[in-house]
């Protein structure tokens, strides 16, 4: 669960997830070249609004330009984020289409 | 006061705690269906059945004690007993929206951990019923400890066990809330454990998760939508500007008609003095020229809040928010904007949900180049007497197009300011766009109605007090001392008002305003309407008598070229013609500096696009 390779088997990132996909969130990773703070503060917030290690979380929409932000369903809030947050979030699929 | 019980409302963002202050207190606090609505506190009171003073405090929405906007700040600071202006509530009213209780738990045990007395009020129970979610109240009370009320804020029925149950309630815990010591002692808690908790117990309170709000997801299949929703957001705008305009004709000639009578009245049936011409030279060309206006901007104003009721603000936020990432602006930046259409002072007041400080100051500093509802009459005005009210491209309206075109010159300024900021002076990592979408609900008619009235309130309440006096004392300077009795020029050019707008003149010729014009432009300092009250008085007493009856339109028509009329409306567009904005801005960037460096851009851009608007039209027209 701790692996923050998107790589592995059956993971992605939350922003390659297309609309209607569903998984489960593996972990938060941390990229090296962000400020540790800045990161810090951005998992507070994902956090904040139920974003965590084991919720469940359902791709939707994506904004007309450039498909940047997106719109995500966790539990029953439905929540706008950026790509570059929503590619810090990697994702165990649940189901895989 | 001391025997006053003191009772917050404390809860996540959106979950109804104004509208609950709202309905207890009887008080018109701003409700809207986005996150961040309320950004500072707000006090009011109420007596219990049993006679008990309550205290309320409204508090802007918080996700957790830790959060890190100023906004959220303020309700951390007041729950915690260190804030200046508010001492630590007695009794922690915590609101919790019934369709999304896992979430909304979290807080609540937060909350819990600091042992002080509280409520929680299981708000919104009406959706949660229309979903079918079916939650155990009593088990949700033992497994919490902490009493709950459901309660449905937004209708009358829908507090009164609320206010019963808080009555029993505070009877009983005026004694334990009499007793706690003083701050409670606070840690920053583990979210993720504690989240955990509040969905366990959220699950075992829950008899039936109930369907998911299929209204919500179909609605935003269309409004999100690749195609429809940019064309539906840009139609959505235009119909409003051309809806300002079309709508508001039919009364805004009903008023005009009625101040018309009036000032014919006055004319007529008293004496010819000095108190005839402030009478209808001051008070009824000014305030008049001002009142006019009213339908336009209630119009404005009712689709505002429309659109804040039904959920859809965060939903332009999000088809915007490409544009705002573009030039290096926080998405949360949008609503601040968008409530600038309004005023730019609740836009300023509602960076306060930014958390990044850079990014704050960066949106405040462009909010004023948002179009306020200030400026409409300024623009209507000169739209109404110098473009043609004639169709373009079979569907649109000349005048219409003009006003479109002069909002979008602000938000395209902005957006160009906002990239010049953030690559030199608030230059810094940008903070992302995270953003709950809310659910859709149609606006409820009434609150709209009262939105309204508080609107027309304010607005006479304006024309009433401060355009009234500014329009007297123009008056008297534009009037005294007389003319001499050889004078070849109108009376008004020989007062102080026509002496000082003489040597503004000097400044202000190179971008065609005329002295008129000049004048005119210090009262509207004030605020950017009495601007257009100003020019009321000052022609009105620079006509000769046969023109008493025409009106400012064909009176600006006369005095002003083409040029000079669009290098105004260019003017306006840009220039910090208001105190109270620049009041607000010195006090949320607690510092002078932010302020007079907004006050001295947006004068420099304003003085070159008028003069460019000029000097252009001048040599196109000759
Ligand atoms: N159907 C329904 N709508 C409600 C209820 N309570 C509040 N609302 C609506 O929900 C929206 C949010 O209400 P507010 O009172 O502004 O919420 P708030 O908690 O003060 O929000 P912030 O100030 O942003 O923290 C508004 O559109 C209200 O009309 C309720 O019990 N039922
Ligand atoms: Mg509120």
């Amino acid at each position: 669960m701790s692996d923050t390779t998107a790589n592995r088997e059956g993971q992605t990132t939350l922003a390659e997830m297309r609309y209607g996909e569903k998984g489960r969130i593996a972990s938060i990773s941390s990229p090296a070249a962000e400020s540790p703070e800045n990161n810090e503060s951005l998992a507070a917030r994902l956090l904040e609004l139920g974003i965590m290690e084991g919720a469940e979380i359902e791709a939707l929409h994506r904004s007309p330009f450039g498909g940047d932000p997106m719109s995500v369903k966790v539990e029953r809030t439905i929540i706008a984020l950026r790509r570059a947050d929503a590619s810090t979030i990697i994702i165990e699929r649940l189901n895989g289409n | 006061m001391n025997s006053a019980l003191r009772l917050a409302l404390v809860g996540n963002p959106n979950a109804g705690k104004s509208a609950l202050f709202n309905a207890l207190t009887g008080s018109r606090q701003k409700t809207g269906n986005y996150p961040g609505t309320t950004v500072e506190r707000r006090a009011g009171r109420f007596q219990t059945q049993h006679g008990l003073e309550v205290n309320v405090v409204d508090l802007p929405g918080t996700y957790s004690l830790s959060a890190t906007s100023p906004d959220q700040v303020v309700t951390r600071e007041v729950v915690l007993g260190q804030s200046d202006s508010e001492p630590l509530p007695d009794v922690i009213l915590c609101v919790v929206d019934a369709t999304n209780l896992k979430l909304h738990l979290r807080l609540v045990l937060e909350l819990k951990q600091l042992g002080r007395p509280m409520l929680i009020a299981l708000n919104m129970i009406d959706l949660a019923t229309r979903d079918k979610i079916d939650i155990d109240v009593e088990a949700l009370e033992s497994a919490l400890g902490i009493p709950v009320i459901p309660t449905v804020a937004v209708r009358r029925s829908g507090v009164k066990e609320l206010s019963v149950e808080l009555s029993n309630h505070l009877n009983d815990l005026v004694e334990e809330a009499a007793k706690t010591g003083p701050a409670p002692a606070w840690q920053p808690q583990d979210l993720k454990s504690l989240q955990k908790e509040a969905g366990r117990i959220a699950k075992a309170a829950t008899r039936s998760e109930g369907i998911e709000h299929l209204m919500t997801r179909r609605l935003d299949a269309v409004f999100l939508h690749k195609v429809a929703g940019p064309i539906i957001l840009f139609a959505m705008l235009f119909v409003m500007f051309q809806a300002v305009f079309a709508w508001a004709e039919t009364p805004m000639e009903w008023i005009d008609m009625g101040i018309g009578a009036l000032a014919d009245w006055l004319t007529a049936s008293l004496p010819d003095n000095a108190l005839r011409s402030l009478l209808v030279d001051g008070v009824i060309a000014g305030v008049g020229s001002v009142v006019v206006f009213l339908p336009q901007i209630l119009i404005l104003f009712a689709f505002i809040l429309a659109l804040e009721a039904s959920g859809y603000m965060a939903r332009g936020a999000f088809l915007m928010d490409r544009i705002m990432a573009s030039v290096g602006l926080n998405g949360r930046a949008f609503i601040p904007l968008l409530s600038s259409f309004a005023c730019a002072i609740p836009g300023i007041m509602a960076t306060r949900t930014i958390d990044n400080p850079r990014d704050r100051l960066t949106t405040i500093m462009i909010a004023p180049l948002m179009t306020c509802s200030a400026r409409i009459p300024v623009y209507t005005l000169l739209i109404a007497a110098f473009i043609p009210n004639q169709a373009v491209g079979g569907i649109f309206n000349l005048q219409g197009v003009v006003l479109f075109a002069l909002y979008l010159a602000g938000i395209v300024s902005a957006l160009i300011v906002a990239g010049v900021l953030k690559r030199t002076v608030t230059k810094g990592a940008s903070q992302s766009l995270l953003m709950e979408l809310p659910k859709y609900q149609l606006p409820n008619l009434r609150d709209l109605v009262l939105g309204l009235y508080e609107r027309v309130k304010i607005f006479m309440a304006r024309a009433g007090k401060f355009i009234l006096t500014t329009m007297i004392v123009l008056w008297v300077l534009a009037s005294y001392p007389a003319a001499p009795a050889d004078a070849a020029l109108p009376d008004i050019y020989y007062s102080y008002a026509g002496q000082i707008g003489r040597v503004l003149e000097i400044l202000f010729a190179p971008i065609g305003f005329t002295w008129e014009i000049a004048i005119s432009l210090v009262p509207g300092m004030a605020a950017r309407e009495v601007f257009v009250g100003a020019l009321g008085t000052v022609y009105a007493l620079s006509g000769s008598e046969d023109q008493i009856a025409t009106s400012l339109v064909s009176r600006l028509q006369n005095a002003w070229s083409l040029p000079t009329a669009l290098a105004v409306m260019a003017w306006y567009v840009y220039a910090p013609q208001c105190l109270a904005t620049l009041a607000v801005a010195k006090r949320e960037t607690n510092s002078w500096g932010w302020m007079f460096f907004m006050a001295g851009y947006l004068t420099a851009i304003a003085y070159l696009a008028a003069g460019i608007t000029y000097w252009t039209a001048t040599a196109i027209i000759g």
